[in-house]
């Protein structure tokens, strides 16, 4: 399973089972990764089974649901028909797709040894060594929320409580005679103490059984161990060995105290396999086979009549007079952009829309002058090698001593408690009222202020002496070069272009990052929209771009700005006074832009709950901004709920399809593209990135109680780490409910531009890329240019063209649209026939 | 001014049966009745205690008597004071604020009704604790508490976490209401006429300290105590927090927390009429606010940091208490209900709070002191971080000797078979009737049996039915053996097994039920039944309050009179009683757990034919 190879037997059992964790990092920086990551050389549906038949969790939906989604239409017959015929060599009857029964009896080899405990000695261990176990690890680990803490970050978790357990008079341990306590003190390696408990023959079952009885916490142990350890702000060293080594002293010390007489657990390989285990396989065999067949149904389903939009506009002569083009506005990919860009255009025909990765094509560390740390604003797996030091940005901290620890001292909480206190009443009534609550919003506009310093251009640097401070010229060129490039932005430029970045505003939540920009590792794109501009505005920058091939005119300018996804607002960091005509054209884009983005708010207010259904532009906008602020509002907006698809080429063949929010749109043209190595560097952030959030959004959806994070009502923040329920209960890593309840889970579909020989070679020269196609991760397709005929890349990078039906039209635009709730099939804008 | 005061004792009913009746389905106009409703009861106790203040009586009682016989006197009365004032002023506006963040909050999520039903129900609990003008209806109040607590902590019902923390505060709670239960005979014992608030000062002028009045006291404390997690039952508090953050918010933040305060302040004349008990009381107090305070600075959980703060607090309340400021306590209760609340509320912006702190103000210390701290540093940072183990050492000294009586008559049992050992308890109930001339002994027999059944109904993993006959058998033996000792009037008698025999079948009819319906039907284990049959659910927990004497009961009223009857010279036979009290409490709970809640065990197989053993 794991590639690594161990020489100890131990460290091998830790690395196959860590397969099955959780590798979700600290909370703060949310950022989204395929949930079974660690599966990905398996095919997609492989691996599902695979990690269903290990922990018992559902990786699909149920059949009854999927047979709902036929009745209602959404899954439609042909595609049914087609997707069973697809799989013709897997053993299952059409009839099998409606009648066949989910069996009752689940397979799984989790839970298998360890429940010996409950069985045979009527000891409930999770009950006497979770709470205990818990709240040591989180101890350990904490990043900020305990007053004390004596924990040690040069010594790993065991020495540490070695130390704590050697000095003090009182014992972690019940037994404080026994054996796990001495055992401890001796140094005793992690193999001899499960030994104690577990025949050889069953160590590999006991560890699965022992760490995926909490897979919360040991796969933060894990995370915090392997990758993640460089976003904490307080180091800990943490393993999976250490946390196998606690729990198992633990698990001795409660067997001694509780079941003085018993002895260690093992496992026996039963020879006959009895025939109702051999049927109970069979069925479950079969179960997957359907699961496969309905869920490909599903996906094409929705999938095609995307195609068919697509490749109707791509045959569509464009008879439409050319307007001059005024605007053009740069906007992230992210799925949530898809419609602000529809209404921008719509709005006036003098907009020209692109979209690439938010951290516009520049990676750097960022660090306010006021702020003790450096952020990572780029995508998380790259490293940069320059940071950039910004001055005079927002007073974003103010005390608030409702949040501080004052309240919990025994002095201080007894002199404020009765005096200040009533005054957290008046605050709470307010915020019915009046809510705008500093400390408990989180909102994207706090990340920089109009007109604040960058230090952007290279200087010598004493602070971070394996960073470099701001990038040279010629670096800055490369880079705004290379992201023209990629968006095909390299000729007609607009007096104005908008360099748009995104984030998020909301209030109360813990999930806070997971809102704003992925390509930002899970911060807002301000700082890198602004960085874009100055470096693109520069005239150095320009004369050795003209030397490239790019003719930036001096009428030209590239204005910074950032949209909250949230409230719909947006906030331009330069106000453009270079010349009359500069400032007159931004002013009218302002209007503009404010009508795109009161419809816009109108078109979200369609999905969100809470909202009657049929608002009027401006209404909906009001609505959209009230709920970010609320104290008591669990959906502040739907993040990437519902996506399915990613486009990747020119806008004009995509531009007046009704995506309903559920495309990732990234801007490309094949024709500057002949060796492919722009599509190379786009597929490379596409995959990981849109389909990390995809497949986090599958699997939370379809078992959120295992795989995601359940609803985030009774949530308790843990350590500044994590979510659990409650104060004993484990960390629920994933996405909680409110996030994931209007997701339809369906894989996503890449939609390439391009010829398929070209997609294929790129394909067969990156297997990182690769293991994407092959595992059917993503589902990829292209539409060829040339002969304006869409292919699919199948797992074998065989390619097939697909017959399609014509596209749909989707009508009413916007208040009789908008008034609807449900999914509406994509199709071409009806909005020029009405 | 009366009726208006009687009125609004019985409003938070009014609301309680109003959202219990609200269609399902029909949440957005529930919503707008759940703004509407208490704002309605804030607005009327603010009018009612501007009236007061007009008018400027210091105080108003009210009572109506409704059975009278013997001895026995049963009234619903009302006590109105400055301590109600401040009580019920703080909690209705409490209530509006957490019912209007909650409709909010809560929408979208399974239960919606249900969390709204439960909420009211703990309303209706907390006035009429704040209400009552005599202990009878403060004890009312309080299981009402106990009740609706449990309740919100299985909010989710399905998980393993809420269910088996909601048993275990609901065991902690059944504990003080024995308690209260017990406070009730000895207050009886102390006044024969009965105790009323409005006069306490003046009754317990007149008596003088004895044996009875410090243990009377002593229990009251016990009970205050409990209720507000002070040591050694600390441990509860944090674990309560497994419902939504707004009922954790109203019950462990402010109301439910603060309960045990009023009861000391109400108690106050009583108590302090002991010498030295007020600084007992004291001591205990700063102990407790020392211990949690520890607790508090090492835990890595908001909610947990949160608990044991209000844990810490309380306990400097308990000690102004104790020194008679209880105008500075009154002030210190309602700003600490005010803050936790809203902490609680905005304890999820925790991360992005403390995150911004760091960056902007002081970056978080990795240096460590733990080899420069002294050994007794040490030994105080493990105790705390361990919650001085208060968790296990309770539920040992508790709950395990039950355990371990039940094992150790099943194995009896089940060598001697079952009839053969019901036919030995008979045998030997015969004997002592027909060789002592004192029907006492047969009393504490019949007591003792009662006892032991339940602790057998506790512990049982077996048949469902089996248990629950037990356990209806125990209140018959309870009742003969206060008949044995004093003759009971037929009216009483009627009135104790009404509830009992209702609640019996109708429990015992669902049962059968079950069992024809779901195959191997054992309490050894979780069953989640609440998912396939929700109505019946209710219908068992009903049954099973009808059967332990909650106050929906008639059996509730039987059991109070019982207690009436026990002298004050039988202490075997109230320790008898009062254990069958908690313990029947706690054995239909526990059927009523593991029958309708908890995760559904899921029959799983292996992939690789496996098989565990244990050597």
């Amino acid at each position: 399973m794991s590639h690594k190879k161990y020489d100890n037997e131990l460290d091998q059992h830790l690395a196959d089972i860590a397969v099955f964790l959780p590798h979700q990092g600290p909370i703060k920086d949310f950022i989204h990764h395929n949930t079974l990551d660690a599966l990905m050389d398996h095919p997609f549906h492989e691996a599902n089974k695979i990690y269903s038949e290990t922990l018992g969790f559902k990786t699909y939906l149920s059949l009854s649901d999927y047979r709902k989604r036929y009745g209602t239409g959404e899954i439609k017959a042909d595609h049914l028909e087609k997707s069973f015929k697809r799989n013709k060599e897997l053993a299952i009857e059409f009839s099998d797709l409606f009648d066949f029964q989910e069996p009752k009896t689940k397979i799984r080899s989790w839970g298998l040894l360890r429940q010996c405990w409950q069985e045979v000695y009527k000891i409930d261990m999770d009950h006497w060594v979770y709470p205990k176990l818990f709240r040591l690890l989180a101890h350990a680990t904490d990043q900020g929320i305990t007053q004390v803490n004596l924990f040690s970050a040069d010594k790993g978790l065991i020495e540490n409580i070695r130390e704590l357990e050697g000095k003090s008079y009182f014992s972690l341990f019940l037994n404080k005679k026994g054996r796990a306590r001495k055992m401890l003190l001796e140094g005793v390696s992690t193999e001899s103490i499960l030994e104690q408990l577990v025949d050889s023959s069953g160590l590999k079952q006991y560890l699965l059984d022992l760490l995926l009885g909490h897979p919360g916490w040991s796969g933060m142990i894990y995370s915090l161990d392997e990758h993640c350890a460089h976003q904490l702000r307080k180091p800990v060293r943490v393993s999976l060995r250490d946390l196998v080594h606690i729990e198992a002293l633990f698990e001795l010390d409660v067997l001694d105290y509780y079941a003085p007489k018993w002895s260690k657990v093992t496992l026996k390989k039963v020879n006959e396999d009895s025939k109702k285990s051999q049927e109970l396989l069979q069925a479950n065999d079969k179960l997957y086979s359907i699961y496969k067949v309905w869920q490909e149904a599903l996906e094409s389903s929705v999938h095609d009549s995307a195609l068919s939009a697509i490749r109707t506009l791509m045959n569509e002569q464009n008879l439409q007079p050319k307007t001059p083009i005024e605007y053009q506005a740069v906007f992230c990919i992210d799925d949530r952009e898809s419609s602000i860009r529809t209404h921008l255009e719509f709005e006036s025909a003098k907009v020209e829309t692109f979209a690439m990765a938010g951290f516009f094509g520049i990676e750097f560390l960022y660090r306010d002058e006021k702020d003790h740390y450096l952020t990572q604003l780029c995508p998380a797996p790259l490293k940069p090698k320059h940071w950039i030091l910004g001055g005079g940005g927002p007073d974003v901290f103010q005390k608030d001593w409702h949040l501080t620890f004052r309240s919990h001292g025994l002095l201080s909480g007894f002199l404020l408690t009765p005096t200040f206190g009533v005054w957290s009443a008046i605050h709470l009534l307010m915020s019915f009222f009046r809510p705008r609550l500093s400390q408990v919003t989180t909102s994207a506009f706090n990340q920089s202020r109009e007109q604040s310093e960058l230090h952007y251009e290279q200087s010598p640097s004493q602070h971070h002496t394996h960073l470099q401070l701001g990038f040279r010229v010629d670096e800055m060129v490369d880079r705004i070069e290379k992201s023209l490039r990629s968006m095909g932005l390299i000729s007609d430029f607009a007096p104005l272009i908008y360099i748009v970045g995104h984030g998020a505003t909301s209030t109360n939540n813990p999930h806070y990052s997971a809102y704003d920009c992925g390509a930002c590792s899970g911060r807002p794109g301000s700082i890198n929209a602004r960085v874009f501009c100055s470096m693109a505005n520069r005239s150095d920058v320009r004369e050795q771009l003209a030397l490239r091939g790019i003719h930036l005119p001096s009428t030209t300018y590239f204005v910074p700005a950032l949209h909250d996804t949230t409230q719909d607002l947006i906030v331009y960091y330069d106000d453009v006074q270079r010349s009359v005509r500069h400032s007159t054209l931004h002013a009218s884009f302002q209007e503009i832009m404010n009508r795109a983005l009161q419809n816009n708010a109108q078109e979200r207010a369609r999905r969100l709950p809470n909202i009657e259904s049929g608002q009027s532009a401006s209404s909906a906008h009001k609505k959209v901004q009230e709920r970010s602020q609320s104290l008591f509002e669990t959906r502040p907006e739907l993040n990437h709920a519902n996506n399915c698809f990613c486009i990747i080429g020119q806008r004009k063949n995509h531009k007046s399809v009704f995506w309903d929010r559920r495309a990732f749109l990234n801007s490309y043209n094949p024709q500057l593209d002949p060796s492919g190595a722009i599509l190379e560097s786009i597929l490379s952030a596409v995959f990981p990135v849109c389909g990390g959030i995809n497949l986090e959004y599958y699997y939370s959806r379809v078992d959120n109680v295992k795989t995601g994070a359940g609803s985030k009502l009774p949530h308790n923040v843990v350590s500044l780490l994590g979510v659990a329920n409650g104060v004993e209960g484990d960390l629920r890593p994933g996405l909680p409910r409110q996030m994931i309840e209007l997701h339809d889970p369906l894989r996503l579909m890449v939609v390439v531009e391009q010829t398929p020989e070209m997609v294929v070679k790129i394909l067969q020269n990156n297997q990182a890329l690769n293991k994407w196609v092959k595992g059917e991760w993503v589902l990829l397709r292209c539409y060829d240019p040339q002969s304006k005929t869409i292919y699919n890349i199948k797992p074998d990078l065989t390619i097939e063209s697909i017959g399609l039906p014509p596209a749909s039209l989707v009508k009413g635009w916007p208040n009789r649209l908008f008034a609807h709730r449900e999914n509406i099939e994509i199709g071409i804008l009806g909005v020029h026939n009405e | 001014m009366n009726s208006f005061l009687a009125l609004l004792s019985l409003f938070p009913l009014l609301g309680l049966i109003l959202v219990s009746l609200w269609p399902e389905k029909k949440t957005v106009s529930l919503s707008k009745f759940l703004l509407i409703f208490p704002l309605s009861q804030f607005l009327a106790t603010q009018a009612f205690i501007l009236l007061w203040l007009i008018e400027k009586p210091s105080t108003y009682d009210f009572y109506w008597t409704f059975y009278e016989a013997d001895s026995v006197k049963l009234s619903y009365s009302i006590f109105f004071d400055f301590v109600t004032a401040v009580y019920t002023l703080m909690g209705s506006f409490i209530v509006f604020l957490v019912f209007n963040y909650s409709r909010h909050y809560m929408l979208g999520e399974d239960g919606y009704k249900r969390y709204f039903v439960s909420l009211q129900l703990f309303v209706v609990g907390f006035f009429w604790v704040i209400l009552a003008g005599q202990l009878d209806w403060l004890i009312v109040g309080w299981e009402i508490l106990g009740l609706s607590s449990f309740l919100l902590i299985s909010f989710y019902r399905e998980r393993y976490n809420p269910v088996k923390n909601a048993f275990r505060v609901y065991s902690y709670y059944r504990l003080g209401d024995m308690g209260l239960v017990l406070c009730l005979w000895l207050i009886y014992q102390v006044f024969p006429s009965g105790v009323f608030f409005a006069t306490l000062d003046q009754q317990t002028a007149q008596i003088s300290s004895s044996t009875s009045l410090t243990i009377l006291s002593f229990l009251l404390i016990f009970v205050a105590l409990l209720k507000s997690a002070q040591w050694p039952f600390c441990s509860w508090l944090p674990r309560a927090m497994e419902g939504p953050t707004p009922s954790s918010a109203i019950f462990y933040g402010s109301l439910a927390s603060h309960i045990g305060l009023f009861l000391l302040i109400r108690t106050a004349p009583l108590w302090s009429q002991v010498e030295g008990m007020q600084w007992i009381l004291f001591g205990l107090g700063l102990f407790s606010a020392f211990l949690a305070s520890r607790s508090a600075s090492v835990q890595p959980t908001i909610k947990s940091q949160i608990a044991y703060s209000i844990i810490t607090q309380i306990g400097l309340i308990v000690m102004e208490i104790s020194l008679g400021l209880h105008g500075l306590a009154l002030l210190h209760i309602c700003g600490h209900a005010f803050l936790r609340t809203y902490q609680l509320l905005i304890s999820p912006s925790i991360v992005s709070y403390l995150l911004r702190e760091q960056s902007y103000q002081n970056p978080i210390r990795a240096d460590s002191s733990l080899k420069q701290s002294s050994r007794w540093t040490l030994s105080l940072y493990v105790l705390a971080l361990q919650e001085y183990n208060l968790d296990i050492l309770i539920e040992n000294a508790l709950w395990r000797p039950f355990k371990k009586i039940s094992i150790l008559v099943q194995n009896i049992s089940q060598k001697t078979k079952w009839t053969v050992f019901i036919a030995g308890i008979g045998g030997v109930g015969i004997l002592l009737t027909l060789f002592t001339d004192s029907s006492i002994y047969v009393s504490r027999f019949s007591a003792t049996m009662g006892v032991l059944f339940v602790i057998l109904s506790l512990g049982s993993r077996g048949s469902v039915l089996g248990a629950w006959v037990l356990l209806c058998f125990n209140t018959l033996f309870i009742l003969a053996s206060v008949y044995l000792v004093h003759p009971l009037t037929p009216n009483e008698v009627v009135l104790y097994l009404s509830g009992i025999v209702l609640g019996g079948v109708s429990g015992a009819g669902v049962i059968f039920y079950l069992t024809q319906h779901n195959q191997g039907l054992v309490l050894g284990e979780h069953r989640s039944l609440i998912r396939y049959f929700p109505l019946l659910g209710l219908f068992f927990l009903l049954s099973c309050l009808l059967v332990t004497g909650f106050p929906i009961s008639p059996t509730f009223l039987g059991e109070d009179m019982l207690f009436h009857h026990v002298h004050s010279n039988e202490y075997y036979l109230t320790l008898m009683l009062s254990m069958s009290y908690v313990l029947d409490g706690l054995a239909s709970m526990r059927m009523y757990v593991r029958l309708f809640l908890g995760p559904e065990k899921q029959s799983s197989l292996p992939l690789e034919r496996l098989e565990s053993l244990s050597s």
